[in-house]
């Protein structure tokens, strides 16, 4: 029988898994130990205020379906005109682990968004297609608005 | 991505489904294509929510395949103690990736709560499905080490058994040795096909019809506080839900194993009314059956099972009873929920065992009902502290028995729980159980369409759509 030597493969694996948990913790890991307030702040002097409204954390659970238990604080904008899809959403969540839930459910509206939208608001479209959503830990952002790298760039800087 | 969600259901299915019958079926009639495209579709899936950690699966599945090879290798060439350490190292490699993914928040803020060290969890996300396709590769792992299987020789059939789409996010638990044969030797077929899609629509009917409109009754009694609650608003929503997260993990294995049949797999079930139960032991032969048999087979019998003296089955029980409840989350309040479960059946097993066998039937249902509810508080419950002050609500700890919340809610929603217990409890298969074969079939096919039209309506106007068992 061919003996074959499989050695290499089993430490390249676990060699591999080391680099990528350095990795993953190095570039997810962390969320913050601010509150949402002192997250938003900054973020809040990007966003072109006049064109957004604050929302109620029960505005945000209706639209993203957020579990407000499950939260320590929600930061939530959006353009009270119906035709327009702005909007900013900023949430920190208990447990890390529920992260992936909101953001399939904000990825999720930004989906049917994008269909309601698609054939006779093409800007507003354009707006959604360019979506940032993020994790970080226990911190979700979302904003889909004209200057959203902008929001981004402010949110982390705010980390 | 989910099954519930508008891109599942719209794009992801019908695309994957037309490849796969056009391709696989039609075109070329192979079995490694169909294999192929299905991987791929998997892939894509999983990668939706967090393609970071498509890169975990993959390593995951590329390590076991290798030392699967390698252990039966070893064991051929009755080298045992290097097939010994092999399976010691898989063992070692797979649970510390779930222990470092999921576990290691709760570890180290646990640890700098007692220590006082300014330790600050490190807060990854948690890898989606993880502990289900871990504990996929660690069956296939402990099945070739006993001897039980062969070892999979082709790569792209172990990463398929490993992240299969229908049941890679949350069940069941298909073990390796029930479903190896069908990746090489399946049939698809119209019967397999509409049988699929029928499960299918009825697993996401449960979903997106009972177990949301029921989730948002009970987060809106448990946002409420248990400060001003009334015992009738703590069991109106405990009730919520009971049937809740019954028709959330359910529909989402029935939606599994449906669309395991569409693609000609068979899966094994994962429920079988537990909500029937006379008995603890009888609730979790009903109850997510895939873990269960997961714990019994690579847990229980091992450890000695029943075969020992009472002390030692006491320790296997609360040993498996205690992984059970840190199976489901990284949080103390799940390991309290396994040790509840662990004592009721140590009690019920040597304690109330005869007593249990006098008390007419209705009435240990009743008592089982009461029991599981407790449960499912402390699943729910943000903390154990809440856990307990909302138990305390439930049995009297309260202002009031009724109050305008709770009378509002039982009178808005009478028909819903009605509704929920109906189809939580056999009554549908028994009454479509009294029609003959010929008007069954008419009466399956007029309903299907009349369910998927009531989803689509639930799933555009409700926004209301966790999934319980996505973190697991």
């Amino acid at each position: 029988m061919k003996h074959k030597n499989y050695l290499i493969y089993e430490a390249l694996c676990v060699i591999a898994l080391f680099v990528f948990i350095i990795w993953i913790c190095a570039t997810h890991s962390g969320g913050t130990d601010k509150s949402v307030d002192e997250v938003a702040a900054p973020v809040l002097n990007v966003l072109t205020q006049d064109q957004m409204s604050k929302k109620t954390n029960a505005d945000a659970a209706k639209a993203f379906g957020i579990d407000i238990d499950k939260t320590e604080g929600i930061v939530y904008y959006a353009n009270d005109n119906v035709m327009d899809v702005t909007e900013m959403l900023i949430v920190k969540l208990n447990d890390p682990g529920d992260a992936n839930e909101l953001k399939t459910a904000i990825q999720n509206r930004v989906t049917d968004r994008e269909n309601l939208y698609k054939n006779y608001a093409p800007e507003q479209y354009a707006l959604l297609e360019d979506s940032v959503i993020k994790i970080n830990g226990n911190i979700v952002f979302y904003c889909t608005a004209v200057n959203s790298d902008a929001l981004y760039e402010a949110y982390k800087k705010a980390l | 991505m989910v099954f519930s969600s508008a891109t599942f259901l719209i794009v992801f299915l019908p695309l994957t489904m037309a490849l796969y019958y056009l391709l696989g079926v039609v075109v070329t009639k192979s079995m490694a294509v169909k294999n192929l495209i299905l991987l791929v579709a998997s892939l894509i899936f999983y990668a939706w929510g967090e393609p970071v950690y498509i890169i975990l699966m993959l390593l995951s599945i590329f390590f076991n395949f290798i030392v699967g090879k390698d252990m039966e290798q070893a064991k051929k060439m009755n080298k045992k103690k290097k097939a010994r350490s092999l399976f010691i190292f898989a063992i070692i490699f797979n649970i510390g990736v779930l222990g470092f993914f999921k576990y290691a928040n709760l570890f180290i803020s646990t640890f700098a709560g007692i220590t006082g060290l300014g330790l600050r969890p490190l807060n990854l996300p948690l890898p989606v499905g993880i502990s289900f396709y871990t504990f996929q590769i660690m069956s296939y792992i402990i099945d070739l080490y006993n001897g039980n299987i062969k070892a999979q020789k082709k790569l792209f059939v172990f990463a398929l058994y490993v992240s299969l789409f229908p049941q890679l996010i949350a069940g069941p638990i298909v073990k390796y040795k029930d479903i190896s044969d069908q990746f090489m030797n399946r049939k698809e077929n119209w019967g397999s096909y509409s049988k699929g899609m029928n499960r299918f629509i009825i697993g996401l009917s449960k979903k997106l019809i009972l177990a949301n409109t029921l989730g948002s009754i009970y987060a809106s009694v448990q946002a409420s506080g248990t400060a001003n609650m009334s015992v009738l608003t703590a069991w109106i929503g405990i009730i919520c839900y009971t049937l809740q997260i019954y028709f959330d993990f359910s529909g989402y294995s029935d939606m599994a194993i449906g669309l395991g049949g569409v693609f000609g797999f068979e899966f094994c079930e994962n429920f079988n009314y537990p909500y029937i139960a006379v008995s603890i032991t009888d609730f979790w032969r009903r109850w997510h059956m895939s873990l269960s048999s997961w714990f019994r087979d690579y847990v229980y019998i091992p450890l000695g099972g029943n075969r020992c003296k009472v002390p030692r089955v006491i320790f296997n029980l609360m040993v498996v009873w205690l992984l059970t409840g840190f199976w489901h989350g990284a949080a103390w309040n799940y390991v309290l929920w396994g040790v509840y479960y662990g004592i009721l059946l140590i009690l019920e097993k040597y304690i109330l065992d005869n007593l249990v066998k006098r008390i007419p039937k209705i009435l240990r249902w009743l008592v089982t009902m009461i029991c599981v509810m407790i449960g499912w508080v402390l699943f729910s419950a943000p903390s154990i502290g809440e856990a307990f002050s909302y138990i305390g609500v439930m049995f009297g700890r309260s202002a009031a028995f009724a109050d305008s919340t709770g009378s509002f809610l039982l009178t808005t929603n009478f028909a819903l729980l009605l509704i929920g217990l109906a189809c939580a409890l056999p009554v549908y298969s028994f009454l479509i159980g009294l029609l003959s074969p010929k008007k069954r079939s008419r009466v399956i096919l007029a309903l299907t369409p009349l369910l998927f039209v009531l989803c689509i309506i639930f799933m555009i106007s409700e926004t209301y759509n966790p999934f319980l068992y996505f973190r697991f």
